[in-house]
């Protein structure tokens, strides 16, 4: 079919062509009694972009495309194109694909049977007894198969294939209720117990009272709170929304930031993009400088820079656009112990959520959930507010640990343990 | 629970179209096509298949030949060059503006389904949305502005009104005062999209499957119960609406026998599906919603109006001695384990004395949901639907929905930001 639509997008007049098509197969259970809801998709789509010699590309994207559909939407598409003599990127669309081994598939998705979906549901609930009062109120498990295949008329024409297994589930104690996630590519890599456990510690905090923070100056980030605060300043990380007071002018000199659709296993690895450029790992920051955004061919083009192998088509979408795939700190060589020995006293900060934007312009402010430490032991939670804005927040990092752990949320974002230093004012308000 | 079945199947085809100041345009055409079936027998079971081979769609449940009358290409031929002749005025005065940047986006959808269930014959459900965004950038002003307009009739707008729009918000961007906000003040919403506040704080919660896992401030014992004040009745129909028109039905084949959600404050149904009915224990369903046949529906709303009350605008103004007038709304959203709520004011002006005096730029506003209820004061007699480009997101499934609702006062909203945050 990718042969079909490089032909037809010729024959309509179009000298350079791009076709991409992804077949899904997806199966979703979800519950909580003993008998689970079962959904089954398989999807077929197809989507071309096709460039003249010059003006922006057209595109379309089929369900299930023959040759008659495909040929009648090219048409479509060369009667919309007008005179426009506008350089294009055309030619900067990859030519050929040299070949990598990435471990991003775990064959044991064929052989699922529908008895096995019940396990996972099986291990949350003995996992539940060691925390009374900790109710299962929402099981979702989804197990996804994915095939690529892209083509161009420059001579590209490659393809891979990928598995994915999420678990997203809804805990209640008392009256708070928390949803959480887990990704995999191997569905062997899934920790029931490990998720209860962060559920138990999250809704623990979640109880807590709002306290004075006079006094309080350090704030060890979790990974998990961590990646929160990355995907909320992560804009400032794309060259197609990074500007102003949205962009990352510098961190600390603790602090790089790393993009790479080349790690082995995690869900955002690819071996190349969606318009073929190949996989690499790359330093968006370095050292705390600023390296360079992630960007796809357009919006490199449309700078005069090259593209970072950024370019995704989401679900929804036609033409690729600027997307992360691993995007992660890099972890240091300290443990959390170090860290917490460093600060000597503060709030090991275990999720926030964005509460709103302060009064100055770029400023956000965030409910944090956590709880005390001193003397490296961990004492009662606690809650409270707190602002910040990209710069400072990238700036304020002392310290990182090693303990690397990954979220998938639209994209994949990691992060280690991060020791930050703040101000609390004189009414007990903390500024990062 | 019954048996149930369920057969879905849809065609959507939509053109999407881009200009900027740049003269970076962009054209694309899309057509999603497919099956769902759904089955209920103990438990659920659906199967989606992305097809447009007619032997995998008629094939279950003695489908009927699909509807024999054609229909009206789509997309329509040299849709890209029609959309710049009969926009070249706005395109014209945005050039004039001077700004940093602009964007045009113009969006036509329509989708097809029909509908077999257990109970009903097929059923046929149609959606035509067809819309136009405008984003700007001005000069020395850190945030993207947006205006945006929506019509299920065709691909044309109003271009003196989008025209005017663009203009008082560039003015009211530039000639904000600087004013922080941090507490609690009254807001004034604006008939039409104001609406969205009852939206968020009241539609998901009666969405019957937040009601049931105990996500929802409601239960099953707040039914016909009071839970706002006696000046509001809110539908979730209204058959003068047009943008519903075609959309006789939910996605599941079921209707609802009455749009009634509030009846003078008195809540008198959930927002459910077969599956939630059934769970809770309902009299009525009708409100299953999926965004397109690869996905199973959920409890969803279609609208929400707000029925009109006895006050003019003018009243409800200057019956505020300092406070908020929204203007434009911007997204919102729910925490149900904290029982808060909170959405984005694009555009406000200050109330101070009972007149509007100056626009204050961007603020959020935010409360609890159970406690607003209580907080909601003088009822407008100006019924207004929203601009028609309302949306919303839900377990990753966006759908659009319709608000409406008169001029309305909150007595009391935590009010933030301001001084153009």
């Amino acid at each position: 079919m990718l042969e079909t639509v490089l032909k037809s997008g010729k024959e309509a007049g179009f000298s350079t062509v791009e076709a991409f098509a992804e077949k899904t197969w997806r199966w979703e259970s979800e519950g909580s009694g003993q008998l689970l809801a079962v959904h089954e998709v398989q999807g077929n789509r197809l989507l071309a972009r096709a460039f003249r010699d010059s003006g922006d590309p057209h595109g379309f994207s089929l369900s299930d495309a023959n040759a008659r559909l495909i040929k009648h939407y090219f048409s479509c598409l060369a009667a919309a194109s007008g005179p426009d003599r506008k350089k294009n990127f055309a030619q900067l669309l990859p030519r050929n694909f040299a070949r990598i081994k990435l471990d991003i598939y775990d064959p044991g998705i064929e052989d699922w049977h529908d008895v096995r979906v019940a396990e996972p549901l099986e291990k949350i609930r003995e996992s539940l007894v060691p925390f009374p009062g900790l109710k299962l109120k929402k099981f979702h498990f989804s197990r996804i198969l994915k095939k690529i295949y892209l083509a161009n008329s420059l001579g590209f024409l490659a393809k891979y294939k990928k598995t994915h297994f999420q678990v997203q589930v809804a805990f209640m104690l008392r009256d708070h209720v928390l949803e959480l996630s887990e990704s995999h590519i191997y569905s062997s890599h899934f920790n029931p117990e490990r998720l209860v456990a962060r559920a138990a510690n999250l809704l623990g905090a979640l109880e807590a009272e709002p306290a004075p923070m006079t006094g309080r100056e350090f704030f060890i980030m979790s990974p998990e709170a961590s990646v929160q605060m990355l995907k909320e300043f992560s804009p400032g990380l794309r060259l197609d929304q990074s500007s102003g007071k949205n962009r990352v002018g510098g961190a600390s000199a603790k602090v790089s930031i790393l993009d790479n659709p080349a790690l082995a296993a995690q869900t955002g690895s690819v071996p190349f993009d969606d318009e073929g450029t190949a996989a690499e790992e790359k330093y968006l920051v370095n050292k705390g400088v600023l390296v360079a955004p992630v960007s796809d061919i357009k919006t490199a083009f449309a700078r005069q820079k090259k593209s970072s192998g950024n370019g995704f088509r989401d679900e929804r979408g036609i033409f690729p656009q600027v997307q992360f795939s691993n995007l992660y700190f890099k972890p240091s060589a300290s443990s959390l112990a170090d860290l917490m020995r460093a600060a000597g006293a503060g709030v090991l900060v275990y999720l926030v959520k964005l509460k709103g934007f302060g009064n100055s312009p770029g400023e956000y402010v965030f409910s944090a959930y956590g709880y005390f430490f001193e003397h490296e032991e961990i004492a009662r939670p606690v809650q409270f507010l707190f602002k910040t804005t990209l710069r400072s927040y990238f700036l304020h990092i002392l310290e990182l640990s090693r303990e690397l752990r990954f979220f998938h949320n639209r994209f994949n974002i990691g992060s280690p343990y991060l020791l930050l230093q703040g101000r609390c004012d004189a009414e007990g308000k903390i500024t990062i | 629970m019954d048996k149930f079945k369920t057969h879905l199947h849809e065609d959507a085809r939509s053109m999407q179209f881009s200009l900027d100041n740049k003269d970076n345009r962009e054209y694309s055409l899309k057509r999603k096509c497919g099956i769902l079936l759904r089955s209920f027998d103990g438990s659920w079971k659906s199967q989606a298949v992305e097809t447009v081979a007619k032997d995998e769609i008629t094939k279950p449940m003695s489908y009927k030949a699909a509807d024999r009358s054609r229909p009206a290409p789509f997309p329509p031929a040299d849709a890209a060059g029609k959309i710049m002749v009969e926009n070249a005025f706005l395109i014209d005065f945005l050039d004039r503006l001077g700004l940093q940047e602009w964007k045009l986006l113009f969006r036509a959808k329509h989708c097809r389904r029909t509908i077999q269930n257990t109970h009903r014959r097929e059923l046929r459900s149609n959606l035509d949305h067809y819309s136009i965004t405008i984003r700007l950038k001005i000069k020395n002003h850190p945030l993207e502005l947006e205006i945006s307009e929506g019509s299920s009739e065709a691909l044309k707008f109003n271009l003196d009104g989008l025209t005017q729009r663009i203009s008082e918000t560039i003015e009211n961007c530039r000639n904000c005062r600087k004013i922080v906000f941090n507490g609690p003040l009254p807001v004034v919403l604006q008939a039409g999209e104001g609406a969205i506040l009852f939206h968020e704080i009241l539609g998901h919660a009666l969405e019957a499957d937040y009601v049931y896992h105990g996500f929802s401030p409601f239960t099953r014992r707040d039914l016909d119960h009071t839970i706002m004040p006696a000046a509001l009745t809110i539908l979730s129909q209204d058959s003068r609406d047009p943008f519903f028109k075609d959309s006789p039905v939910d996605d599941e084949g079921e209707t609802c026998p009455s749009p009634l959600l509030v009846e003078n404050g008195v809540l008198r149904r959930f927002i459910a599906d077969y599956h939630y009915q059934k769970m809770l224990g309902l009299r009525e369903r009708g409100h299953a919603r999926l965004e397109d046949f690869s996905h199973i529906p959920l409890p969803r709303m279609f609208a929400i109006y707000v029925q009109p009350g006895p006050f003019s605008a003018e009243e409800i103004i200057a019956s505020t001695p300092y406070g908020i007038y929204a203007r434009e709304f911007g997204d919102g959203g729910l925490d149900f384990s904290a029982g808060r709520f909170f959405f984005h004011i694009r555009q406000s002006y200050l109330i101070e004395k009972g007149r509007l005096t100056v626009p204050v730029g961007s603020l959020t506003v935010s409360g609890r949901i159970r406690e607003i209820m209580n907080d909601i004061g003088m009822v407008g007699n100006d019924f207004k639907y929203d601009r028609g480009v309302s949306y919303c997101q839900k377990n990753g499934q966006i759908l659009p929905v319709r608000v409406g609702q008169p001029t309305i006062k909150i007595n009391k909203l935590f009010v933030a930001g301001g001084q153009g945050a």
